[in-house]
């Protein structure tokens, strides 16, 4: 694994805030809000601007309409804004981790470990009598692959102490979660095996508002605490030795950036499913577009711009062919597949 | 007050589209038939083209026929003992009447079935002779007789066991096999199309395949028995005075999905004086759309028809709520008529009259009075205690 990480100190000891990351931050807040709004207006179902108003002013009404905004639109909105952020930040700190610009929040097997266990409850019958879980089984099934997963890689990671090692691991964790997937989708029934491929595709539908407290508290305690480590996290960047000097415990450090990674991006893919390229693609663009690879400014500018591209990937896959809905990870990709061709292209894949 | 949404200009560009597709393609039953002229050659008018949806069949001569499938190839079917012309590829040709056949999926089964030859031909199947056995007990014998195969699943057919049966013809929806297939020097036809299947197509699919079999006679008889049951449908329903709105799709924890309107069940329910709620959808197949658009027309709908078998979940509509509590509220939920197909329903195809007029028996049960149900059960308001300990 090459180190791609040639970053210059003076971004980071230099005026923490100075114009341009500033200027970013304001546009980035402003891209959030406006498209949280657009989302909560436009959908499939036509509703006049007095009318989503008078909806919002009535929370508790038993329309139809207010179910739409309420129950379906708004914490959709909400969900897109917080999974492309933790997304995000999961892959930042995966990039920093093993120092590879190429690497998403599932390449440790994340996704797949999810994956596995969604499949053993949509494809096989051992959840026949668990009907009092649901409408949750998907969602706590994918919760407990994701997160056995990330157990298994942090064990791993409290034993070797190269990336390279971790990294490989993770890799044949996703190949045998996703050769058992694999089995199991050819055992099953045909009318199951739709169900299964639709979470495949990743969707921040059918989001409940208890999901979304989950999301807020639980992941947002995590970006906080990640917030915390972004001058570690700086020196961390320029390399072990460099951070532990700086009085860095390198082994806990390293086992709590995988938590927190894993944590984020099992949160999102067990109530979404997986959803592609947004965590591998937007801390580049964040890197860009704030012109620093500084910490403290690029965790909050990643996790603004992953709400941001992640908000409008889910705009247009449910706008453009309404009531249609297209699978938000094509849409994604479009997206984030130029983007890593091009940085790829131009050599600017740095940290 | 509200409404479906405006489309945007790609939607009403597709939109476009598929119905110059469907112009085209000749799903207006009227246009399915636009024979220049008619092969007499047999003895009896046939018009010497016909377009069925997606796939077309063009009489040439007396010894040659060309077929168009569903992937747009063309196979050209030539009587046993007829020399082959030189300008075919003998990949593509077909030897007829054909004796050996594999089929992929229970439509292409029911359509052997229908044409009288399934005793005769089948030679192999995707599906294990236990899941025949409850509703198609012809081919549960030909596989307990060992005349008929069991060939693996479709998406990964064991191709050892399908040459040991030496089929003339493979009967498939799924393209990637084809290659395999031309390998092995087995011909094969692809049963399914980019467009989802109309009602004039799935009325006319055996038309399609009875040159394979030379069972034109018993292909026009089947066609005139749906056509006659359409008409009784027609006919009944002319005068009902109420239009009952239908929605047809499955539940998932977090996702809709519904049938689009230009699939035969919405242009059924159409065609009995009933209302299709989504209509505007346009697709393949069963195709996921928005929950707040299936909230919206469940609000209003009568009846909903769900893909989900009782063995699935759909027990009762309490389970299907639970399913989803989003949709919980949609009308028929609530209050209307939710409807789960019986495990005979995928394997009847063949009997398509009997399954229109139940579903034209369910949307206006009073045009039928005393009518029993064969191919759907209506479901229970909640679970009953049997349902209960199944489960657990």
């Amino acid at each position: 694994m090459s180190s791609t990480a040639d970053l210059s100190i003076a971004p980071m000891q230099g005026t923490f805030l100075s114009r341009r990351p500033l200027l970013v931050f304001c546009l980035l807040i402003c891209a959030t809000v406006l498209l949280l709004l657009l989302n909560v207006a436009i959908g499939s179902v036509q509703y006049s601007f007095s009318e989503i108003l008078a909806v919002l002013r009535a929370p508790f009404d038993t329309s139809t309409a207010s179910a739409i905004i309420w129950n379906i639109r708004i914490p959709r909105a909400i969900a897109a804004v917080f999974g492309g952020a933790y997304l995000a930040a999961s892959g930042l700190l995966l990039q920093i981790y093993f120092r590879n610009p190429i690497v998403g929040p599932y390449i440790l097997g994340i996704s797949s470990g999810a994956t596995l266990m969604v499949s053993f409850v949509m494809l096989t019958t051992v959840s026949a009598g668990l009907t009092m879980l649901s409408p949750y089984l998907n969602t706590l099934a994918a919760f407990i692959g994701a997160y056995v997963v990330m157990l298994i890689v942090l064990a791993v990671a409290n034993r070797v102490g190269g990336g390279a090692t971790l990294l490989i691991v993770g890799l044949m964790m996703g190949y045998l979660c996703g050769a058992v997937s694999a089995i199991l989708t050819a055992l099953a029934e045909k009318e199951k095996i739709k169900g299964f491929v639709l979470w495949q595709l990743g969707s921040f539908s059918g989001f409940k508002w208890n999901e979304i407290t989950l999301l807020l508290l639980g992941g947002g305690l995590i970006i906080v605490l990640l917030y915390c480590l972004s001058k570690p996290l700086n020196a961390f960047l320029l390399g072990e030795e460099y951070a532990a000097s700086l009085g860095v415990n390198i082994r806990r450090f390293r086992l709590l950036i995988l938590l927190c990674s894993c944590a984020l991006a099992g949160m999102i893919t067990s109530m979404a499913g997986p959803v592609a390229f947004i965590g591998m693609a937007v801390p580049h663009m964040a890197r860009l577009s704030f012109g620093t690879s500084d910490n403290r400014i690029l965790i909050p500018g990643a996790c603004l711009m992953g709400a941001v591209v992640t908000s409008l990937c889910d705009l247009i896959a449910r706008s453009v062919m309404a009531p249609v809905e297209l699978p938000l990870s094509a849409i994604t990709a479009f997206f984030g597949a130029p983007i890593v061709i091009f940085l790829l292209l131009k050599r600017r894949v740095k940290l | 007050m509200r409404g479906v949404s405006v489309r945007s200009t790609a939607e009403i560009l597709l939109v476009g589209i598929v119905l110059l597709v469907f112009l085209l393609s000749g799903c207006r039953q009227e246009a399915s038939q636009d024979s220049d002229k008619e092969d007499r050659s047999g003895g009896e008018a046939r018009p010497a083209f016909l377009q069925i949806g997606e796939f077309a069949v063009h009489r040439i001569s007396a010894n040659r026929t060309e077929v168009r499938d569903g992937a747009g190839r063309t196979l050209i079917l030539i009587p046993r003992g007829a020399p082959v012309p030189d300008d075919c590829d003998p990949r593509h040709v077909v030897r007829t009447p054909v004796k050996r056949v594999a089929a992929y999926g229970y439509f292409d089964v029911a359509a052997l079935r229908m044409l009288g030859v399934l005793d005769e031909v089948l030679v192999g199947v995707t599906v294990p002779e236990k899941e025949w056995a409850r509703c198609s007990a012809d081919v549960a014998r030909g596989m307990r007789e060992g005349r008929t195969a069991y060939l693996g699943d479709a998406s990964s057919i064991d191709f050892e066991r399908l040459k040991q049966m030496e089929p003339d013809l493979v009967l498939t929806w799924d393209p990637s096999s084809l290659p395999l297939l031309d390998d092995l020097h087995i011909p094969a036809v692809i049963t399914s199309t980019p467009q989802a299947t109309c009602l004039s197509a799935r009325m006319r699919y055996v038309q399609f395949l009875a040159p394979f079999f030379g069972r034109e006679k018993e292909a026009d008889a089947y066609f005139a028995r749906i056509d006659a049951a359409l008409r009784d449908i027609r006919a009944r329903t002319a005068g009902a005075g109420e239009q009952p709105k239908v929605m047809w799709g499955d539940i998932y924890e977090k996702r809709v999905m519904v049938e689009p309107g230009n699939a035969w069940v919405g242009e059924l329910v159409g065609l009995a004086q009933s209302s299709y709620q989504f209509e505007d959808v346009f697709g393949t197949s069963c195709i996921e759309i928005s929950v707040e658009r299936f909230l919206y027309s469940g609000e209003t709908a009568d009846i909903f028809f769900t893909y989900r078998s009782r063995e699935s979940g759909a027990s009762s509509k309490e389970a299907i709520a639970r399913l989803n509590p989003l949709i919980k509220d949609i009308a028929p939920l609530r209050s209307g008529r939710v409807f789960a197909p019986q495990p005979c329903y995928i394997q009847s195809m063949d009997k398509l009259d009997e399954i229109l007029t139940e579903i034209s028996a369910i949307i206006h049960p009073d045009l039928y009075p005393g009518y029993m149900l064969k191919y759907f059960d209506e479901l229970p308001d909640r679970d009953t205690a049997h349902d209960k300990d199944t489960r657990s």
